[in-house]
Order: structure tokens, then sequence, then C-alpha cells
């Protein structure tokens, strides 16, 4: 049985850490992130798998926000990271492909500052789909 | 903190926005679930300093200072 999955509270705990930490401002636009949640269900179904695994879901997730671009910036502060919804996206991805069931550890994630910094700007410029993203989370971890 | 579509808190309809997220997938994954993973993550990006790191121009960050 499908259970619904809530990512908007990390989306806002994300947002509000990158507002604290690169000092900006941002406006998130609701309407976008419906659709997002809707392209997102849509490249999920296209699966046809009864449980696809969470690097699946963070990949779809982390495709449709940083194409849908949800996140604008506020007129508070005249900073600007060109990059923020990529950013946004990854780490959304990340924090649903590593959650954490009640008393499980952490997968945690190995993955250099470098690879991540390249992963937001190529999610920027490069060409990228909804299937080729999930496999990119889906390499963070399995190796057999 | 961010602004939901422009708007003060004391007008966002936040029901409303938790309804948005309806994704049905297969896994059982909760709310909490997810925002452990982010709180594992955020200790990682931190330790790597990618607020640092996306800080320079080189890599999209614009300052107005």
């Amino acid at each position: 049985m499908p259970i619904s999955v809530n990512w908007g509270t990390v989306f806002e705990q994300i947002v509000e850490w990158v507002e604290k930490n690169l000092d900006v401002s941002l406006i998130i636009d609701d309407e976008i992130l419906q659709e997002a949640n809707v392209f997102t269900s849509n490249s999920i179904a296209s699966y046809k798998l009864d449980s696809p695994n969470l690097a699946k879901i963070a990949g779809c997730i982390a495709f449709w926000i940083r194409k849908l671009k949800p996140i604008s910036f506020g007129p508070d502060k005249k900073n600007k990271i060109l990059c923020v919804n990529e950013l946004v996206a990854l780490l959304v991805g990340l924090s649903i492909y590593n959650s954490v069931k009640d008393g499980e550890a952490p997968k945690g994630i190995q993955v250099s500052g470098r690879v991540l910094i390249d992963w937001i700007i190529t999610l920027r410029y490069n060409s990228h789909s909804p299937h080729s993203t999930a496999l990119a989370f889906e390499l963070l971890s399995d190796t057999k | 903190m961010a602004r939901h579509n422009g708007l003060k808190e004391s007008d966002f309809d936040r029901a409303n926005f938790d309804r948005i997220f309806s994704l049905n997938t297969g896994p059982s994954l909760k709310e909490e679930d997810i925002v452990r993973g982010w709180d594992s993550v955020r200790k990682k990006i931190e330790e790597l300093g990618l607020a640092d790191s996306l800080k320079k121009k080189e890599a999209g960050y614009l300052t107005g200072k």
C-alpha cells in the first residue's frame, strides 16, 4: 500500500539553512512546488515498480526541483547564489536518500566537496533527466 | 525565514502548503525519517565547507556587497 511522503518540512529547513549560511533572502513559490510534486509522482510511476528505492525517489524529486525552480530571491538582501535551486534540489535529494528510520544508523554520504560542487553546477548547466539523476543517487552507495 | 509566495507568515496558508506534499510511493518514509536524513547531510556538508565553496564567484555566487 503506497504511503504519502511529506518532503515539505525538510524542503523548508534546507531553504532556511541556505539563507543563513549563504546570506541570501529567498522566496518559495508554492504553486511551482506543487507542480514539482506532481511531476515527481509521474516520474516515479514511470518505473512501474511497487516499491521504488530511495535513490529513485531522491533523484526524481531533485530533478524536478532543479527543472522547475521554485525558489527566487527576495528583496531583503542583494546577495545571490545563481545555483540556489540546484543546491536545494541536491540537498533535498540527499536527505531523502539518506533518510533514517527510527533506531537505525544513517547511511552517511561518501562524497567529496569537489564532487558535490560539480554535481550542483552540472544540474544547472547540463542536460539531465529524472532517471539519470536517480541513477546518480543509486551510484552513491550501490557498488555490488 | 524564507517567505512563501512573498507572503508574510501570518498570511501564509500552512495547511494548504502541507497538502501539496502528497507523494505516493512504495517505501515507508515518514517526515521525521527525512528530517533525520537532513540532519546527517547537514553535518556532512558543514564538515566539507560547502557554503564557503559556493560563495566563490566561479561557483555561481554573486555578492551585492
